[in-house]
């Protein structure tokens, strides 16, 4: 069995709604409600979900680029969420982030090797020379090279700025990286490759990743679990294979049936969701899911579902699978 | 003899540029068959869009289109006035795209911009009479009093006469009219309570909402071509199915042919029966769905293909296609992708390859030509 590298307790982000000129709270917008799981050492944990469902912000969260309003971040066996100061340098070391989009998250006034070492040198890793050859180093690891070392990130397509985001995020050394939907802006094809690298790289560097991702398709072939967020909420978490073969949660089954497969001999007739996710300033009553979820019935507006385990070891918050609502319908 | 609504023939969009000429489309043929949903997938920068552009004669400077023609109910769009052409954009080809907050004016209502197509474009004398046989067909249902009954059946009766030859409508009925057939077109659309969606302004909806809203201007016309482009790309996956499901039943409902614009193979695989495989301004590939998926041909093809991931089936690893997409203004010589071939021979570089094979089955590469002997050698 391995061992939890990261773990999060009932982690809540809530951002205030505030108005006026003296900025009155008029309410919070809740982005991440209570949200509970751990993260093995060498594995690939997906999250996925739709846009706001809060999976960014949680992964900003865990990295405390953010401060959870509640909840514990607990990192290789020690507690980081009030961490500061050096402590915090020292946890930042560890845990690198890579972006969606790799044109706004480098400065384009910045050549590649000063990208990269600033990174180092901030972090007390390298300086000078050796920081350079680290550089080089690592521009190797992600399948670029020395004669990219000074030039600008507009000089680069698409997949090969994201390479050099990936670059800096390891120059740190880290153990564990948050990859928030890192191809989704690139083509199939370039994908295909940095998804290649990511899974090379994990088994060279012995990472571990959280891969953020609203691309079913690319989660299964890159994790080895997945968590699915619904407004705030982790409604479902399993084994890959599990999810993709089995999904347990409604919503899960409406969000694997809705992805277009490519091929048109599949035809997959699944539950279609009516209706558009509800704004997470204001969700619905009891589980989150109930308006527009096909099974639901009298317990679901009322009680909030908490995720319970079913099915050895795979966890969803449904009532479908309560004890009790399996009984009575047989 | 097919009868086709569109007909692009031998189509070149050039930009010129300060660093240089783009050929963004590079001598594109296509045809879109009545009522058919027709898909054209190809990367970033393959010129897909501005294909679209250059159907809708809508080409900004520095681009122009410089060779070729589009057909559309007997008339060369490339040729048109832009008087003329206004009137074919909407009523004739409708246009749908990627982002609708870009194409929605934030500061009129939804109903109001709805309503507006109607005004601009629709004859209104007629659709005031329509409207008011609409109203009057409304009431005779609601209604249980005999002797206004008749005199509703008797209203309606003159009414349908007068369609033929309608009177001047005032601008106050035209706008009522137009107002409810915006409404019309929102439940068409499956907006629920489309008379108070109608109120609302565009950033009070959704992303879907939004994009329904556009489907909806774009069809109020009932145009017999309407173009994708890219237009659940923004969208999350379950309301991309809704609307992809949506563009389907309105399809055989208004009995439009849809072009559908889009990067992702799996939304063509789902919706489209015919589709064309676009790289660097040209169509590589040009088939049916099935036959592309099952039976690819081009080297491209078969590389994008290996190279998305899937939702069902064993899990393959992934193949890619090396290299990037080329710089349109320094074109590779001869096959555009040789360069990133597995399969490019010398004669690759030297000579551009014709749409080669059945008209079935098109494609665009010397392997199925001059190279014929030499595959066939290697797939024994």
């Amino acid at each position: 069995m391995k061992s939890d590298l990261v773990k999060i307790v009932d982690l809540k982000k809530h951002y205030p709604i505030r108005s006026g000129v003296l900025g009155r709270t008029l309410g919070y917008v809740r982005a991440v409600d209570g949200v509970s799981f751990e993260i093995r050492r060498g594995e690939s944990f997906g999250l996925v979900g739709e846009s706001g469902c809060g999976k960014t912000t949680l992964g900003k969260t865990i990295l405390r680029l953010m401060d959870p309003t509640a909840g514990r971040i607990i990192y290789d066996d020690t507690d980081v969420t009030k961490v500061s100061g050096r402590g915090l340098r020292k946890y930042r070391r560890a845990v690198q982030i890579v972006f969606q989009d790799p044109f706004s998250s480098m400065d384009p006034r910045q050549t590649v090797a000063s990208i990269l070492t600033e990174v180092m040198h901030v972090n007390g890793i390298a300086e000078g020379q050796r920081a350079l050859e680290k550089a080089i180093d690592l521009l190797e690891l992600v399948g670029l090279n020395e004669s990219h070392l000074f030039r600008y990130p507009h000089e680069f397509s698409g997949g090969q700025r994201q390479r050099v985001c990936i670059a800096r995020a390891l120059s740190t050394d880290p153990e564990f990286v948050v990859l928030d939907e890192p191809t989704s802006s690139l083509d199939v094809s370039v994908q295909a490759q940095l998804l290649k690298l990511l899974k090379d790289l994990q088994k060279k560097l012995d990472l571990t990743y959280l891969f953020i991702s609203h691309n079913m398709a690319v989660v299964r072939h890159l994790c080895d679990r997945v968590g699915v967020m619904y407004l705030a909420k982790l409604v479902e978490l399993s084994d890959k294979k599990d999810l993709f073969l089995e999904p347990l949660h409604p919503y899960t089954q409406a969000l694997l049936s809705a992805v277009p497969e490519p091929d048109p001999t599949v035809r997959r007739e699944g539950v279609v969701v009516k209706g558009e996710p509800p704004s997470p300033a204001n969700p619905p009553s009891g589980c989150r899911f109930h308006p527009r979820c096909a099974y639901a019935f009298e317990k679901c507006p009322s009680v909030v579902p908490e995720l319970m385990e079913v099915n050895n070891k795979r966890l969803v918050a449904c009532f479908l699978y309560d004890e009790g609502h399996v009984r009575e319908t047989g | 003899m097919e009868e086709y609504v569109l007909s692009v023939q031998d189509l070149k969009t050039k930009f010129f540029t300060r660093h240089g000429v783009v050929n963004a489309l590079d001598g594109v043929n296509l045809t879109i068959r009545k009522g058919e949903i027709m898909g054209v997938v190809g990367e970033t920068g393959c010129g897909k869009s501005v294909l679209a552009l250059s159907i809708m004669g809508l080409v900004k400077y520095p681009g122009k289109v410089v060779e070729g023609s589009v057909v559309f109910r007997g008339r060369d769009l490339t040729k048109l006035d832009p008087d003329e052409m206004r009137k074919i954009r909407g009523s004739g080809i409708a246009m749908v795209f990627q982002d609708p907050l870009t194409f929605l004016n934030p500061v009129f209502t939804i109903g109001d911009q709805l309503s507006e197509v109607f005004l601009f474009h629709a004859e209104m004398d007629r659709k005031v009479v329509e409207y008011r046989i609409a109203k009057a067909k409304e009431s005779l249902a609601e209604s249980t009093n005999d002797g206004q009954r008749d005199q509703l059946i008797e209203e309606i009766n003159t009414l349908e006469r007068a369609k033929e030859a309608p009177a001047k409508a005032s601008s106050k009925e035209a706008r009522k009219a137009a107002w409810y057939f915006s409404t019309e077109m929102m439940r068409l659309l499956e907006i629920s309570d489309p008379e108070r969606v109608a109120k609302f302004y565009p950033h009070e909806l959704s992303g879907g909402m939004r994009q329904r809203i556009m489907i909806a201007m774009a069809l109020a016309l009932e145009p017999d071509l309407l173009i994708a482009d890219e237009a659940t790309t923004a969208l999350d996956v379950t309301t991309q199915a809704q609307i992809l499901q949506l563009l389907k039943e309105l399809r055989s409902r208004i009995n439009s042919a849809i072009l559908i614009i889009t990067h992702d193979l799996g939304i063509v695989a789902q919706t489209c029966e015919r589709v064309a495989v676009m790289y660097a301004g040209k169509i590589v590939e040009f088939t049916q769905t099935r036959e592309l998926f099952s039976n690819p041909k081009h080297p491209y093809t078969q590389g994008l293909l290996s190279s998305v991931p899937r939702m069902s089936g064993p899990e393959a690893d992934l193949e890619w296609i090396p290299g990037s997409v080329p710089d349109m203004i320094n074109l590779p010589s001869g096959c555009t992708f040789h360069p990133r071939c597995p399969f490019a021979q010398k004669l690759c570089e030297q000579e551009a390859p014709e749409m080669l094979g059945e008209t079935s089955h098109l494609v665009r590469c010397h392997l199925y030509g001059k190279l014929q002997a030499g595959r066939q050698a290697y797939e024994k």
